[in-house]
């Protein structure tokens, strides 16, 4: 009786839900891909208790067949064992439950792939994993088998088409567990093995595309602010950008504060965070938040805002803009140093500019004098050497100078006194040169009456050189030391009988010619004369 | 990718509503939305939910079938399934690893939340916006999960925050509804979770 019922149920539910399926609700479309020669089953709407069948390609015939056959149902699944490529095609499941009717539609795509094939690149599995200390990638042998366990089951690793080998891979199960993940392990996997399912042995093979997370985990870094300090203007708009990286899988918020307190919060609208903007970078991502100041008030002064990244925090702070000091040092510095050149050079320039402007001079400066210079010197061999022989070589014949030697250009036969006072008088300078030691009383009346001329007022201009550092003035008569104070005195430091003590335009003599007046214009140009010096004795005793 | 440089300037403010006008019409991703988790109160600042990645350590993805999140192996013809994901400004954050979230799939359409009384809660799927909650400021706890997480690791866990102790899960079978379990069960409760530009 029993099993009557159960057959005349077996017959007549089928059609009674076929007359119903059209006006079944579709609740699910899907696709499933298969490898041909697998254990193969697709479960309908999982825990219903209701009649499920299932048809294939629009078929009124549900698929009943005893579990003795290669396709058959157990429960609310279908099943394939094996399923092959013919089994292709549109499948489509019908419950029924007390609220009405549901189907699923289910596209099934057997395909044929060759075992030899190391990648299947129509159908793979996408992994993905960081780099770590110890990740798995896993075999999904077992994603058609509806939960069910086989037994004996064995998989091979490969990749790149090579078996896996080497201490950093280990197999557990349907996992290869890899050690000391790096970027090379990204590629292309494939696990293949065998199981036996209901005392079958089948054949299995799963490509798996692994990608390995770019970098290793960014660590969440504020990037701006620093903990630094700004300078704004009173009333003035602000806009300070929170830039943080961090790792993709962190998860945080990024906020502005002031006192632990959000700025929206704090200031209403005058003070307010802006709108948060992401970027992909390198190993992670870099995000943007604004924060506005609307007129700087007096309060924001010396205030932290804090920008908050989960754990991470930095702040910038506004202060007062000091005063620029740096535009008027520049000023100075503008001043300064020109003067400060034209101290050091001075002498230079004064001769560039003398030897630049030469052509405009007058032949003649029309002040009635005939010599540039009296020379003052006292009476002794080697003076006679430097102020008869090397001083009229360079200021006469390489500056042009016209010089009054007493002892050279007096005339024989005239009074001593009338003949110096009437040089003097037509000299423009009067040089005087000083030994160390004292000059002798012959000398003392010339050098009464020239000195009585340099002191007179607007008398001329004296130019004191020492032939040899003198330490002490005291011996010196008053009116000598009172022109050193006043004005200083040029020390001849050269060697006379050297050729270069010659030139005109080595120190010493720089510095006598700046303190002469403006060379002639018909001097002959600088250095022209041949210098015969071998006549001269050191000067030094 | 170029970004701004990092400088303090002068308040470019209509340039910057601009960039957010922009945001509204147009949904552009990389304009992702502020989030601020302190405080209450706050005004609403969060146009659209971040997008995650989430993944479990056996390679599962997270796919919507029939009204159901389940976790699958992730074949290269199978569209991604991103979770919306917005703060809950309702529950302050007492531990700096632990984020208040509440998540959704596609795109915050719909909304997870734990319901149970009594013995194991459930995973259910609610038809909410996920927008709609960030909104309400309240503590929401059915539709919170706590995200456990810290600077040094490379993975989370979710803690539903209306029943402690339970954490999401997927089984280690492929193919099974997420569901609730305990941390020291056969199922598996921890994630890699990557935020999608």
């Amino acid at each position: 009786m029993k099993s009557t019922l159960e057959i005349s149920c077996a017959v007549i539910l089928p059609f009674l839900s076929v007359l119903y399926s059209e006006k079944c609700i579709l609740e699910e479309k899907s696709q499933k891909h298969i490898e041909e020669g697998e254990a193969f089953g697709i479960d309908c709407f999982q825990h219903t208790d209701y009649s499920t069948f299932w048809y294939r390609n629009g078929s009124k015939t549900p698929i009943t067949k005893p579990n003795s056959s290669r396709i058959y149902q157990q429960d609310t699944a279908l099943w394939f064992l094996p399923v092959t490529y013919h089994d292709s095609g549109s499948y489509e499941c019908i419950t029924q439950d007390s609220t009405g009717c549901y189907k699923k539609n289910i596209q099934i795509e057997v395909f044929n792939y060759s075992a030899s094939l190391c990648f299947n690149e129509n159908h793979f599995y996408e992994q993905k994993i960081p780099i770590s200390t110890n990740e798995k990638i896993v075999c999904n042998y077992n994603d058609n088998l509806l939960g069910q366990e086989p037994d004996d089951l064995s998989i091979n690793w490969f990749k790149e088409c090579n078996p896996m080998r080497g201490e950093r891979f280990r197999i557990s199960e349907s996992e290869l567990i890899i050690n000391n993940i790096n970027k090379d392990d990204m590629g292309k996997y494939q696990c293949k093995g065998s199981y036996t399912y209901l005392r079958h042995k089948y054949n299995f093979s799963r490509s798996i595309r692994v990608s390995v997370l770019k970098t290793e985990r960014k660590r969440t870094e504020i990037l701006h602010p620093r903990n630094h300090t700004i300078e704004a203007e009173l009333g003035s708009n602000i806009l300070i950008e929170c830039n943080v990286s961090y790792s993709k899988s962190s998860f945080f918020s990024i906020s502005w504060m002031v006192n632990n307190t959000l700025v929206d919060l704090v200031f209403k609208d005058r003070i307010e965070e802006g709108f948060q903007e992401d970027h992909e970078i390198e190993g992670g991502l870099l995000s943007v938040v604004p924060l506005t100041i609307t007129k700087l008030q007096n309060e924001d002064y010396g205030q932290r805002f804090v920008c908050r990244a989960g754990q991470t925090a930095a702040y910038i702070s506004i202060h007062r803009p000091t005063r620029n000091f740096t535009g008027l040092a520049a000023l100075v510095l503008l001043i300064l140093i020109p003067v400060i050149i034209c101290l050091l050079f001075k002498t230079e320039i004064v001769l560039w500019y003398r030897k630049l402007c030469r052509p405009f001079f007058h032949k003649k400066v029309l002040d009635g004098k005939i010599y540039d210079a009296y020379v003052l010197y006292p009476k002794t061999n080697t003076q006679d050497c430097f102020a008869l022989k090397v001083l009229p070589d360079v200021l006469e014949k390489q500056c042009g100078y016209n010089l009054f030697i007493p002892g050279r250009d007096d005339l024989p036969g005239k009074a001593l006194v009338s003949v110096v006072d009437e040089a003097i008088r037509q000299s423009r300078r009067l040089i005087i040169i000083l030994l160390p030691e004292l000059p002798s009383l012959d000398e003392a009346a010339e050098q009464h009456i020239a000195v009585y001329r340099a002191l007179v007022p607007d008398g001329i201009k004296v130019i004191l050189i020492e032939m040899a550092k003198i330490k002490d003035y005291s011996h010196m008569p008053e009116s000598i030391r009172y022109i050193k104070q006043k004005q200083g005195a040029i020390r001849w430091k050269g060697d006379l009988t050297k050729k270069s003590s010659h030139s005109a335009n080595n120190r010493f003599w720089k510095r006598v010619r700046y303190r002469m007046p403006p060379e002639h214009p018909n001097s002959p140009e600088l250095p022209l004369v041949p210098i015969t010096f071998s006549a001269c004795e050191p000067t030094r005793t | 990718m170029q970004f701004p440089p990092i400088s303090v300037t002068k308040l470019r403010l209509k340039k910057h509503c601009e960039h957010c006008r922009k945001v509204l019409l147009h949904g552009d991703r990389s304009c992702s939305p502020r989030v601020s988790w302190i405080g209450t109160g706050s005004k609403e600042k969060l146009i659209a939910p971040s997008r995650f990645r989430i993944w479990d350590l056996s390679q599962k993805y997270f796919f919507l079938e029939n009204k159901t999140l389940v976790a699958v192996p992730k074949g290269s013809n199978s569209p991604e399934e991103l979770l919306g994901v917005v703060p809950n400004r309702g529950i302050k954050d007492t531990n700096a690893n632990i984020f208040p979230i509440i998540m959704g799939p596609q795109d915050g359409k719909r909304v997870l939340s734990c319901a149970g009384s009594g013995g194991q809660p459930q995973i259910k799927i609610e038809e909410e916006d996920i927008m709609n909650l960030y909104g309400k400021n309240e503590p929401l706890k059915n539709f919170t999960f706590l995200n456990h997480t810290g600077d040094g690791q490379q993975t989370c866990s979710f803690e539903s925050a209306a029943f402690p102790g339970w954490f999401l899960s997927t089984s280690t079978e492929p193919n099974k509804p997420i569901s609730l379990s305990q941390k020291g069960g056969a199922e598996i409760t921890t994630f890699y979770f990557e935020k999608s530009k």
